[in-house]
């Protein structure tokens, strides 16, 4: 079958690879239905995640149809429509039975990996490098969903393929910031980045009863998006002082709940933008963390900033005396969607929750390439390029 | 930057996180005392399992991936505090002889370490998830690294 693949550094491409096929009792064999382009693809297209080989299949954000199911998958039948979490889980060990389903025990296939790199391993995840699992990607017409009672969800029949797609990762990933984050009725929440999981960050602050949420970012197309589509105030930081702004829109105080949508290739304006540039390349530090630095000095005394954007390695200049000194409290984790897909979905049947405006561009898998030289490089006015298989 | 130039960089990056982290426990480990290099050799490999103790070994019996190394190994099981299941313990009978013998890969360590993994999926899930195959990745020497680090990373780590 044809898939999108990693070829090297900045290089996409689309190659014929082996199909896949059900290896576990557990497993479901997926034919896609909708696949698109997350933000953290990009740290492995530019090479920050140094754990891709040339033909690695990329994608982890997908809907599709059961074509096969394995001897002991109870929850799915074939013909099916599922949205299957990015990431993995067996839905049994410790962190998985206690809500903390991105760090499964058991879904990882290449555990000592994450071991050297953080301490201890992680989930697996599709599409998502060796380090987490080496699972090929779902930018392609068909994928192996392993612990498949426990990773994919069947869509309601009230709810669309184009709005049920982004139950995969971008809206669980951002109500996981406004939840773990701990946003409350009438606090004011502020989030960095306008993507989908910005966006989808800052409606779910509004659902949990923020009295105000702003959203930050360079790029007015998606600002004004997240005005028009989720009802968010917003602040453009190259054209605005962040810091003084949020400073006044919260009365002195600073937001409540601070939520950080970018991850390791953050950009700002003035020095500090070259700083994190020179570092970076020159391996100094692994990560740009602008955008968490500036939530950081931004919260409340007391706040909470949860860190949704995916970081990889080491940031330098981390601000801890202000963390310390104002007694704030830092989370962060990779998506724990199987704890939210099922009721998001309800969310999304009742249109309390809709996506479908964030699939700006739709290709063919043909035009893998294009679809993220666009996602990328910001072209036409792209927020996220989804792909067909057929 | 020519691209081999840039990936062997963008590599040699990441990696000297890892160069770095090894060269100082090396340095913990030849500046410790006879008597402590002896201790990390002998030193168990535990794994928490979200199961009671009799759940893990019914009737006495290990599960298959830990009973497969049979007298290779000595194993004990404590439950883990709180509600965290029970700790599986093993060692080898027979440790390294030395680290450098470990670093080779002849560590009976590395085969308890995958057990012990191993024996935690099986008993928690049912069965051992098995890693894509075949996978879709082109082998170059550019990923000889990668491909290194992938076949060890069942085992007892990668330094």
């Amino acid at each position: 079958m044809k898939a999108v693949c990693w070829e090297g550094v900045n290089e996409v491409g689309v190659e014929e690879v082996p199909d896949p096929r059900i290896q576990n009792k557990q497993d479901v064999l997926l034919k896609i239905r909708r696949t698109v382009t997350c933000g953290s693809d990009l740290h492995l297209i530019s090479g920050f995640v140094p754990f891709m080989e040339s033909g690695d299949v990329l994608g982890h954000e997908f809907l599709g149809e059961v074509m096969e199911v394995g001897s002991e998958v109870r929850n799915h039948r074939v013909g099916d429509r599922v949205v299957v979490c990015s990431f993995i889980s067996c839905g049994r060990c410790w962190y998985c039975t206690h809500g903390l389903t991105s760090c499964c025990d058991n879904s990882n296939t290449n555990p000592a990996i994450t071991e050297a790199m953080w301490g201890y391993n992680v989930g697996g995840c599709f599409g998502y490098s060796h380090a987490l699992g080496g699972y090929m990607g779902s930018h392609a017409p068909y994928t192996r969903v392993p612990f498949a009672d426990h990773t994919a969800f069947t869509v309601p029949d009230g709810v669309s393929d184009e709005r049920a797609l982004f139950a995969s990762d971008s809206a669980p990933t951002g109500w996981m910031g406004a939840d773990l984050g701990n946003v409350a009725p009438g606090d004011i929440v502020a989030v960095w980045g306008c993507g989908a999981v910005g966006q989808l960050a800052a409606r779910a602050a509004m659902l949990l009863g923020a009295e105000r949420v702003v959203v930050i970012d360079r790029f007015s197309y998606r600002l004004e998006m997240a005005e028009r589509t989720i009802g968010a105030e917003t602040l453009n930081y190259e054209h605005t002082a962040v810091e003084a702004e949020l400073k006044e829109i919260t009365g002195g105080r600073g937001p409540d709940v601070c939520i950080e949508a970018i991850g390791m290739e953050a950009h700002s304006t003035g020095p500090q933008y070259l700083y994190d540039q020179v570092k970076q390349q020159l391996r100094l530090q692994t990560d740009r963390g602008a955008a968490v630095r500036q939530a950081i000095h931004c919260c409340r005394k007391g706040g909470t900033v949860f860190v949704l954007g995916v970081f990889g390695g080491a940031l330098d200049k981390f601000p801890l005396g202000a963390a310390m000194n104002k007694g704030l409290t830092i989370r962060g984790a990779q998506q724990h969607g199987h704890n939210y897909i099922p009721m998001l979905l309800e969310r999304m049947e009742r249109d309390e929750l809709v996506t479908e405006h964030l699939a700006t561009h739709v290709m063919s898998l043909d035009d893998g390439p294009k679809g993220y030289d666009y996602f990328k490089n910001k072209k036409d006015n792209c927020v996220r390029t989804v792909f067909l298989p057929d | 930057m020519n691209k081999t130039v840039e990936i062997a960089v963008r590599m040699a990056g990441h990696a000297g996180e890892a160069v770095v982290r090894r060269a100082a426990q090396v340095l913990e480990t030849v500046t410790a005392d006879g008597r402590d290099q002896e201790a990390t050799r002998n030193r168990w490999n535990v794994v928490t399992i979200n199961k009671s103790a009799e759940e893990i070994c019914p009737e006495g019996r290990l599960p298959a991936p830990l009973a497969e190394l049979g007298e290779l190994i000595e194993w004990t099981l404590r439950p883990a505090p709180g509600d965290k299941g029970t700790e599986v313990a093993a060692r080898p009978r027979e440790p390294a002889r030395s680290d450098v013998e470990g670093a080779v890969g002849e560590d009976p360590r590395q085969r308890i370490r995958a057990a012990l993994r191993d024996a935690k999926m099986l008993v928690e899930t049912g069965e051992i998830l098995q890693p894509t195959r075949p996978g879709s990745t082109h082998p170059s020497p550019l990923g000889m690294p990668i491909r290194l680090a992938v076949k060890r990373a069942r085992g007892e780590g990668i330094e």
